[in-house]
């Protein structure tokens, strides 16, 4: 946690706010578009737990490393939790279409969404490992450093979105 | 006998469509490729990259005040401006602190001028109107240069709080050229008695003092009230800098540098060449595994491959034709984002419209508030958010009518 306190006590009042501010108006504004869109509470809900999730994801993962291998963490990985967000998008916005698609139907039940939801965290995951792995090959030094967590913390977080939607989605 | 003629227009211009978009996919990947500077040498597609010219430095600065409020303050101002400037890199650390002085260190890392990040922060530029003392005439006086010194002028009620802003334009001036003015915009309730101020001031020499150094300017006997002074300065970014400084906020207090260091850029080094190789091979191999486990066919897996290549070929010949200046470490990131938005987009039709919204009001959030290479990067990925959904109407396009010649 020490990483954290120092870099709150080193950033001026401006940065705290701004960074703050991101991650808050994403935290209401991606939900909210959710709950406007598909008018279900359920998947609000788990739009909520999600980008929580994988805030907490990505601070572990970058507490990790900088504990377990006493990495100095620089200014690059600040775009860390920018990359997972993206993906956690990409993951979340896939069941939202399949959901809005479907939901009308009469033979639509939860379970499809939930297969629906399972075969896209697989390509995605497939996806991001293959990628994330190949890209790895060819970069060194701390810019590995930065692909490799930023790919596993992808991957974590789609896992994680998964067992909080099993859960959520009854 | 009449010959009709049985001609269909549309076959036609789909085969000249079909060209058009072969050429520019060949174009672009073609400029796209590293070292295509080296085949021609009419042109030069190099792809400027900003690594080089990154330089560091770190500055002490002792404030006169132990007031935890003036220090986040100023510290606030000087981030302010440095961000605003463009800065890439600035952190602001209180270092020490003493009974009646509290000392500051600013690190920067930025390919920006270190000349002009140095004045951003020396300054205070802490501005007011004067107007010249009723004593003083400047016509009589034995010093060409009287009309600048603080001493021949009374300080007024009106200072930097009174005005929301200075803009700086150019205008044209009495012989007919154009030249850099700041003209000083009072706040809306103070409009009216600024206009009084310099009504009764017509004809006469009022001033902006700056740090304790005077811009005189005669206020015109005709004309509407618009506060504009002559800057002397022509250099843009010198007049970026200034417009910087008078626009930044009030700094409370006063302080002095004691002390400045040149540093070693910190910059992380890709090999642009290699890492545009990296993402080409990484590309083939993710689409090439894909389809060899069967996990999806050919016709599925070539309009993602083909809208990919197209969005990052068309990115870099526009980075490279346009010489926008780069950070080589963010290149494999934006790589890494367009190609799964593409992958997922492309295979959940469904999908497409709330991704891809969700991804454009994220960036727009971070476009909002911020800063550093979170701003850099999301105003990269902006743009290519929507090349990436015409790539993917155009590659679809493309695939169904190549498949039919």
């Amino acid at each position: 946690m020490e990483i954290f306190i120092n870099l709150w006590n080193n950033w001026t009042n401006i940065e705290k706010i701004n960074t703050l501010s991101i991650y808050l108006s994403l935290l209401i504004l991606l939900p909210l578009l959710v709950k406007v869109v598909t008018k279900n509470n359920k998947l609000f809900l788990f739009s909520i737990l999600s980008l929580l999730s994988s805030a907490l994801v990505t601070l572990l993962g970058i507490t990790f490393l900088s504990v377990a291998f006493n990495y100095t963490i620089t200014y690059i990985f600040l775009l860390t939790p920018i990359i997972v967000i993206f993906i956690n998008l990409l993951n979340v916005g896939s069941s939202i279409g399949y959901y809005q698609l479907n939901k009308k139907n009469k033979n639509f039940n939860i379970n499809d969404l939930k297969r629906e939801y399972i075969q896209d965290s697989m390509y995605l995951t497939i996806f991001l490992v293959l990628l994330f792995s190949a890209l790895s090959i060819f970069v060194t030094s701390t810019f590995l450093v930065f692909i490799l967590l930023s790919g596993a913390t992808s991957v974590a977080t789609i896992w994680v979105n998964y067992a909080l939607f099993y859960y959520i989605i009854k | 006998m009449n010959l009709k003629i049985n001609f269909k227009i549309k076959p036609v211009l789909d085969y000249i469509l079909v060209i058009l978009v072969t050429s520019l996919a060949i174009t672009s990947g073609l400029i796209a490729l590293p070292l295509t500077e080296k085949i021609s040498e009419r042109t030069t597609f190099d792809l400027l990259t900003k690594d080089e010219y990154y330089s560091s430095a770190e500055y002490y600065l002792s404030l006169e005040t132990t007031d935890l409020k003036e220090v986040e303050e100023t510290r606030n101002i000087l981030f302010k401006r440095l961000n605003s400037f463009g800065v890439e890199k600035v952190s602001i650390q209180k270092i020490g602190q003493d009974s009646t002085t509290t000392t500051l260190r600013i690190v920067v890392n930025t390919t920006r001028e270190l000349g002009f990040v140095r004045e951003l922060i020396i300054n205070k530029y802490d501005f007011k109107i004067v107007e010249k003392k009723e004593d003083v005439d400047f016509f009589e006086n034995e010093d060409p240069y009287a009309y600048l010194y603080p001493d021949n002028y009374n300080d007024t009620e009106w200072d930097s709080s009174n005005f929301r802003n200075v803009h700086i334009t150019e205008l044209r001036t009495t012989d007919n050229s154009y030249s850099n003015f700041a003209i000083f915009k009072p706040w809306p309730n103070k409009q009216t008695a600024f206009n009084k101020f310099l009504d009764n001031h017509k004809g006469d020499y009022v001033g902006v003092s700056t740090d304790g150094s005077v811009m005189p300017y005669l206020v015109p006997l005709e004309g509407d009230n618009l506060f504009a002074v002559p800057l002397p300065v022509e250099d843009e970014t010198q007049v970026e800098a200034i417009s910087i400084l008078y626009n930044s906020g009030h700094i409370p207090i006063n302080y002095s540098m004691i002390e400045e260091n040149r540093l070693d850029p910190q910059t992380i080094n890709i090999d642009h060449i290699k890492i545009s190789i990296a993402l080409f091979v990484s590309l083939i191999l993710v689409y090439l595994i894909i389809l060899l486990t069967k996990n999806a066919t050919l016709e599925m897996l070539s309009i993602p491959f083909l809208a990919t290549l197209l969005t990052l070929s068309i990115y870099i010949s526009v980075l490279k034709f346009l010489n926008i200046p780069v950070d080589t470490f963010l290149l494999p990131i934006i790589g890494i984002i367009i190609a799964t938005l593409i992958k997922i987009v492309s295979a959940n039709d469904d999908s497409v419209f709330y991704i891809e919204g969700a991804f454009l009001v994220t960036l727009s959030v971070i476009l909002l508030f911020g800063y550093g290479y979170i701003e850099i990067l999301a105003s990269h990925l902006f743009p290519l958010i929507v090349l990436s959904k015409l790539s993917l109407i155009i590659s679809a396009w493309y695939i169904n009518k190549v498949k039919r010649i």
